[in-house]
């Protein structure tokens, strides 16, 4: 990934305490299934595109790897490229995209034709169909519904947030460095 | 692991409470972990499965979290395929074009137009077309999800009990029940790739997609150098620019349809001598066409080409 790109692209802040834009990485079948089945993306996003590009002392310079956007789709682009069958990443995906499934079905959100479509799709897809994309969402449209996370569920220091019912025309989706 | 704690209850319901119990676990997973629907229950399993790995109540630790996860998801995975074939399942996704391209297997038509394709290049150009279609923006979000471009459908059977509408233009014609044949869907795909000198071109390709094997028909490759491409927005408008730069022009059941025929009502079926391909004074052709006989009478001609053998042939090997 070019982190020349990341230099540009973080600019958290618009001068005020909200960023302009949030970002989120996932892999593909995830923004599949929900825009499919869901019709709305559960985002667990940042307001740093990248923290390594980011002054040692600026805000979000400290954002864990595991909830900053662009070493996850670097985990994820890896993951893909070299498939070994086990990565924890995607295998973590496997499991709790299934569940999410059984716990909507359950909950008469989901019918069981689609519950089962989902379940197949997430053990069946080659792991391609898993390669990273990332959200890219403007914060004005959304900020009334984003979630801070609590301090007690967060990966470091860093502001992290949650978006539950994301719907596409609130976001953009971007790949930036295709699997080959 | 068989569960005692979930024995004694409904198969569904034990499906979902290890559902919950795997989302509660789950280190990367923040979705479904607030709201629990059996508490006290998901609670037990974690328990029961802490006490047959030996890990202590307390210990939170990255490896024992793991291995607790692991577990439920194994639970999950035998009470899952307990009520789901999971198989015949995905040969429906395949059948309804929801599986990607990989996902699928490649075979070729005994009589297929290949030029020498293999199945591999094939499958390799055809999965990159997600790339392309990726970008999402309000304006492409019908495309690619609720119109997907990956497959462009050229005629619906019957299939396990789906009606499927045919695209007849300006009408829409969906077959019920009961329809004689074999099953499947008629498609064409596209992917634009390189060229052995630089530049590039589009392959496309003419698929008959059945449960999860893609059985291959013709394989064009389409020179944007002698071909207008400009306004192909799909993989049906390049085979219509395809088909107008290289085809001969056709006559069905006596009326002149052009190079590239498209949505026409045949009265009789089998239809063998409805068609007549004009202007090729004694020259070779591709001929390639989809038919859906239709279940009352007659047959409806979704795409229908004639291709010039020694014009094509002379293109492709000067711009591929």
């Amino acid at each position: 990934m070019p982190v020349e790109q990341g230099l540009a692209l973080n600019r958290p802040s618009s001068g005020a305490d909200e960023p302009i834009l949030l970002w989120s990485a996932g892999a593909f079948l995830k923004y599949q299934i929900q825009e499919r089945y869901y019709r709305q993306h559960y985002c667990w996003c940042s307001p740093v595109f990248e923290a390594a590009s980011l002054g040692r002392f600026d805000i979000g310079a400290e954002q864990a790897p595991s909830s900053d956007p662009a070493t996850i789709y670097r985990q994820l682009h890896a993951a893909v490229t070299r498939p070994d069958g086990h990565d924890p990443k995607i295998a973590s995906y496997k499991k709790s995209m299934r569940a999410i499934a059984i716990q909507k079905h359950s909950q008469g959100l989901l019918s069981e034709d689609d519950r089962n479509d989902i379940i197949a799709m997430v053990q069946k897809s080659p792991a391609r169909n898993w390669r990273p994309v990332m959200y890219v969402i403007p914060y004005a449209q959304v900020a009334d519904r984003v979630q801070r996370v609590p301090m007690s569920q967060r990966a470091g220091n860093e502001l992290e947030y949650i978006i539950p019912d994301l719907t596409i025309s609130e976001f953009h989706l971007i790949e930036m460095m295709p699997c080959p | 692991m068989p569960l005692n704690s979930l024995k004694q209850i409904p198969a569904s319901q034990a499906t979902a409470i290890l559902a919950e119990a795997a989302l509660f676990t789950n280190p990367w997973s923040a979705e479904g972990r607030v709201r629990t629907k059996w508490p006290d229950k998901v609670m037990e399993v974690i328990s029961e499965i802490r006490t047959t790995l030996s890990i202590l109540p307390d210990d939170e630790s990255p490896a024992a979290r793991r291995k607790i996860d692991d577990a439920i998801s194994s639970a999950l995975d035998e009470a899952i395929s307990a009520t789901v074939n999971l198989e015949d399942v995905a040969v429906s996704l395949g059948a309804r074009g929801l599986m990607p391209v990989d996902a699928y297997n490649i075979v070729f038509h005994p009589g297929a137009k290949r030029f020498g394709e293999d199945k591999a290049f094939i499958k390799k150009a055809l999965s990159r077309v997600a790339f392309e279609d990726l970008y999402v923006n309000k304006t492409h979000r019908d495309q690619v999800l609720n119109g997907p471009r990956l497959w462009q459908h050229l005629r619906a059977q019957q299939f396990e009990k789906l009606d499927l509408t045919l695209d007849l233009g300006d009408t829409k014609d969906t077959i019920q029940g009961g329809s004689a044949g074999v099953g499947g869907v008629g498609a064409l795909m596209s992917a634009k790739v390189n060229n052995r000198r630089g530049g590039h071109h589009w392959l496309l390709v003419e698929v008959w997609r059945l449960g999860l094997t893609l059985e291959v028909t013709s394989v064009w490759r389409i020179f944007p150098e002698v071909v207008g491409v400009v306004n192909a927005t799909d993989s049906l408008s390049l085979f219509k620019v395809f088909a107008e730069q290289y085809g001969f022009e056709l006559e069905i059941e006596g009326v002149n349809r052009g190079r590239f025929a498209h949505n026409v009502r045949l009265q009789s079926y089998p239809h063998k001598e409805a068609i007549k391909v004009l202007e090729s004074a004694g020259r070779e052709y591709f001929f390639s066409e989809v038919v859906y006989p239709l279940p009352t009478s007659g047959a409806l001609i979704s795409t229908c080409v004639a291709i010039d053998k020694r014009r094509y042939l002379a293109d492709r090997s000067r711009y591929a």
